[in-house]
């Protein structure tokens, strides 16, 4: 190739990828076919590295059965998920009572998921889950483990969904805390330099007294098609501030659930059980 | 035709090795940089054609793999392929000191110009960015020697007319 030549290419590259730039469409039919066409190899690494990790925990004597452990997780979290709904409808009844009103909670469904990959650069605080489009998941639906609040759906392949997960920063959910209405937004802070996802709440009342330990779950506030059930626990809170302006609180929570390769987690659907 | 296919099998394989690898907590979390050091590596030993097409393949891949517009890989591997040519001719790409130094300065490039490129477009927020700089020089220079240690009996040089 002569010099010529060689400084077309260059520039020809640089054309195509400012044309991919700026044109989302083109940027998701891309991602999705590269993503499709991946997905048996990803799907192989998952499968070798579940039971390489299997069969270490089997020689350092913590025997484990995978399919036992999904269906004791499903069962979990479908308990946790129905206790979160009973105590949303005992204090709703209480309020109910006095208004002599009356509102309907829905119920909602749990597809199972594994966790096939990570994200590639580490920029992102994201995972990747088996069942795609062809399980008829949807964006921005959440994703949960037996300990609560994972992240939520976004760009949805044809086999594979990517998570966006709770400590990354373009993470935002309706919260509320448990024992009282207190809402505000709960949004990730990424991680610490020890990997420990941080997470935070923020526009909370500041004239409303909240405390350490305090529950935050979400509450079921959805908007742009989202949909996060109300009553899934996200944390516990930590540390409370007020905020620059003087107009709020904000509070550091401490997430109990992560995303990890070796979890089973669950997206919910708006379907009834 | 058949170095077409194990670079396929290296990238594809690089990739999820990559994907499945934790994130290095202390340096950001950020981490190895199989894939780039391949690309990297492969532009030091194919043709300038070869190593074009493979630079702009591996840079599709790699931005279709992550949650974000395609950009950083698709910005930075062909500046990177561009460099790599015009200087290969006067680097001894098999010296450990030559790999030590490409690798690092690569990673480099690719999370500076990431960084930028995020603050930019404003897609996300960026933290531990000066971490992350220096996570990938050293994170670059240690994986490049290793990647090239694992595929020089596999990809053969065709920068000089095909003498390994």
């Amino acid at each position: 190739m002569n010099k010529k030549n060689y400084r077309k290419g260059f520039f020809i590259v640089i054309a195509t990828a400012v044309v991919l730039l700026g044109w989302p469409k083109i940027t998701n039919i891309g991602k999705s076919l590269i993503r499709s066409v991946s997905f048996p190899a990803e799907r192989v690494g998952a499968n070798i590295n579940l039971r390489a990790s299997d069969a270490a925990s089997m020689i350092s004597g913590i025997g484990s059965g995978p399919e036992r452990e999904k269906q004791l997780s499903l069962q979990l979290v479908q308990a946790q998920s129905e206790l979160n709904r009973l105590r949303n409808i005992e204090s709703e009844n209480v309020r109910l009572r006095k208004a002599l009103g009356f509102k309907k909670t829905t119920p909602y469904n749990l597809i199972p998921a594994n966790v096939i990959n990570r994200n590639i650069s580490g920029w992102w605080n994201t995972i990747r889950l088996e069942p795609g489009a062809n399980k008829k998941i949807k964006a921005n639906h959440a994703v949960l483990s037996p300990d609560g609040l994972v992240g939520k759906t976004f760009q949805i392949n044809r086999y594979s969904c990517e998570v966006l997960l709770l400590s990354d920063p373009a993470f935002r959910v309706a919260a509320k805390l448990s024992d009282y209405d207190v809402f505000g937004i709960v949004k990730g802070m990424g991680k610490t330099l020890t990997g420990q996802p941080l997470v935070r709440m923020e526009f909370i009342n500041k004239n409303i007294k909240i405390e350490i330990g305090d529950e935050v779950v979400t509450s079921g506030f959805n908007h742009n098609n989202n949909f996060f059930p109300s009553g899934i626990h996200i944390g516990y809170i930590e540390k409370i501030y007020i905020d620059d302006s003087g107009l709020f609180q904000h509070a550091e929570i401490i997430p109990r659930a992560t995303g990890g390769l070796l979890d089973f987690l669950f997206i919910a659907d708006e379907g009834k059980n | 035709m058949k170095t077409s296919l194990l670079l396929l099998l290296f990238f594809v394989s690089a990739a999820i090795i990559q994907q499945l690898s934790p994130n290095i907590t202390f340096f950001g979390n950020i981490k190895f940089p199989f894939f780039s050091s391949i690309m990297v590596y492969a532009c030091f030993r194919l043709s300038k054609r070869n190593a074009w097409i493979c630079s702009l393949l591996s840079a599709i891949i790699f931005d279709s793999l992550e949650p974000g517009p395609y950009g950083p890989a698709l910005l930075t591997y062909p500046v990177i392929t561009f460099l790599i040519l015009k200087f290969r001719n006067n680097l001894f790409h098999e010296g450990l000191v030559t790999q030590i130094i490409c690798g690092g300065m690569c990673y480099f490039f690719i999370t500076l110009t990431s960084g930028f490129f995020f603050l930019i477009t404003n897609v996300r927020e960026i933290d531990f960015f000066p971490l992350k700089l220096i996570g990938s020089l050293f994170l670059g220079s240690i994986t490049l020697p290793i990647c090239s240690y694992l595929l020089s009996n596999s990809i053969p040089s065709e920068e000089r007319g095909g003498i390994r």
